[in-house]
Formats: C-alpha cells, sequence, structure tokens
C-alpha cells in the first residue's frame, strides 16, 4: 500500500484534533500537541495525517525534519477569533519561506452559516494567495467540510503532476 | 529611480487582508506600517482579489471600469495633490518611490476601493 502524508498545523485548541478526527473518521493517537489518523482513500492508497498544536515558541518543533516527506500542509485558524491568526502568522511565515508543498490556510468556523460569503467564491478550489497556496473555510467537526479542504490540497498536488 | 520587486509581501499579511476583506473592513489602515514594496504588492494582491470576486460574482458582465470608475480620475487626484507632472507619471508603483506620501495617498484610495467592491460582490451575491 502508498502512503501520502500530510500535516495540520492550528494554534492552541481543538481546532486541529477535531479537523483530523473529522477527515479521518478515528483518531489513532492524540496526546497534549499532537495528534495522528489515518485516511484510507481505496485499498492501494491511504493519507496519514498528523496534527501540530502550537503551543507557545514555534522553533521548538523541527520543522526541518518533520518536513521532507510531506505532501503539504493543511494550516487552521479560528475565523471568528484574529487572536488565533495571530498566533498562527509566524508559522505561516516559515512555511511559506522554507517549504515547497501546497498549502491550504483555512478559517475555520462553528457552523457553514458563519462562513461570509457563498461557496462559489472559495469552495471549487480555494482562494489563490501564492502559487501552491490557497484559503478556504471549514468546519472543522464536518466530515464533509474538512474532507473537501483535503480534496482541494490534493487537487493543487495533482495539478503538479 | 529604485526597483520596486514583486514578492515582497510575507505570506502572513496576505492572510490578514483576506481576513480584513472578508470582515468588510477597509484595509488602507495596514499600509501605513509597511514598507514601499510591500504597498505595491498590496496593491497587486487586491486588485487580484477584487477581479476574482468580480468574475464569480458578475461573469461575464464583470467590467474592471466598474471598480475603476470609483476611483478618484488621475488629473483630479494630481490637482488636489498641487502635482504638476504628466497624467502619465501618475501611478502610484512609480510615483511612490520619488513623491512616497503621494503614492501611498493614492494606493490606499484605490485599496479602499477594491475593499468596497469585494465587500459588494460578496453580499450582492445571488
Amino acid at each position: 500500500m502508498r502512503i501520502g502524508e500530510l500535516l495540520v498545523v492550528s494554534p492552541p485548541g481543538k481546532l486541529c484534533e477535531q479537523f483530523i478526527a473529522s477527515v479521518c473518521d478515528v483518531l489513532e493517537q492524540k496526546n497534549d500537541e499532537t495528534c495522528y489518523g489515518r485516511m484510507p482513500v481505496n485499498d492501494e492508497l491511504a493519507v496519514h495525517i498528523y496534527g501540530v498544536q502550537l503551543n507557545g515558541n514555534i522553533d521548538a518543533v523541527s520543522w526541518d525534519l518533520i518536513s521532507p516527506k510531506l505532501l503539504g500542509y493543511i494550516l487552521l485558524f479560528d475565523w471568528d477569533d484574529a487572536d488565533s491568526l495571530e498566533k498562527l502568522s509566524p508559522t505561516l511565515d516559515i512555511f511559506s519561506a522554507q517549504f515547497h508543498a501546497p498549502l491550504m490556510i483555512v478559517g475555520c468556523v462553528k457552523n457553514t452559516t458563519k462562513i461570509p460569503m457563498s461557496p462559489d467564491f472559495y469552495e471549487v478550489a480555494g482562494i489563490p494567495i501564492e502559487k501552491e497556496t490557497r484559503f478556504s473555510f471549514c468546519t472543522a467537526t464536518d466530515p464533509i467540510s474538512a474532507r473537501k479542504i483535503v480534496a482541494t490540497l490534493i487537487d493543487i498536488l495533482l495539478e503538479k503532476v | 529611480m529604485k526597483d520596486i520587486k514583486n514578492g515582497s509581501l510575507k505570506l502572513s499579511s496576505k492572510v490578514h487582508l483576506l481576513y480584513h476583506l472578508f470582515h468588510g473592513d477597509k484595509v488602507s489602515s495596514m499600509i501605513d506600517n509597511l514598507e514601499t514594496n510591500e504597498i505595491v504588492d498590496v496593491q497587486k494582491f487586491v486588485w487580484e482579489k477584487t477581479v476574482e470576486f468580480g468574475l464569480v460574482s458578475r461573469g461575464k458582465h464583470f467590467d474592471r471600469k466598474e471598480i475603476t470608475r470609483k476611483m478618484t480620475p488621475t488629473p483630479i487626484f494630481q490637482k488636489q495633490n498641487g502635482c504638476t507632472q504628466p497624467a502619465y507619471h501618475c501611478k502610484g508603483t512609480e510615483c511612490i518611490e520619488i513623491h512616497e506620501e503621494c503614492g501611498r495617498k493614492k494606493i490606499k484610495e484605490h485599496v479602499d476601493v477594491m475593499s468596497e467592491s469585494i465587500w459588494d460582490y460578496i453580499n450582492k451575491y445571488v
């Protein structure tokens, strides 16, 4: 079986864990700062999704060791909390400067009625920010919404092939 | 004249721009804290988003003039700012190096017009 690996990063809170639990049905492993889930795609392919919660010093995470094998990254923040975006900002700049893999930046809302625009603006391919970097919205606790983010990331990967 | 390079705006700044654009905020206030080359990038980035949202919202009826007509016409802007240069010199992306304050003022007005347009596209979309 072939395995693809994705990394999900979020500020402190439940977002990372909720998102991976939604995408993978079940969280295989979790502790205070990390979690892990598996998403079977078919008999020959599975996606392993690792979650890292940013608790303070981002330099405490060895991004350079984690990153080489990863197919792409998903960075989550709470759309209704400006402070959540502030906490994620240094990580955004590190990822943008150092890593060359598709990146989805996602504003998470509690339910879809909180998304400030029609899905037509963001759902098909995300809102382009940079080459291979898109912005979108999702509800981390909703499997359909969370899987659309992973699907968009995989679409970006396929566009590269 | 110093070469103004594109691509200097950090990813976090772009995401902050989207955050404010999608909250209906005017983004010109962000410009005061940015370097000259970053301001030019802000204008480019916000313009691209305005056109993208205009195309989704208005489809084949989208016309960039529906945005630019809300901006102060160049001859009037120059007169208001006591500028005697030829009109074709009055570009925020060029003048910002030689008349920084004036160039910033022009770009700030433009990004606010674009911000309002994006907010309109989002809210009037059916």
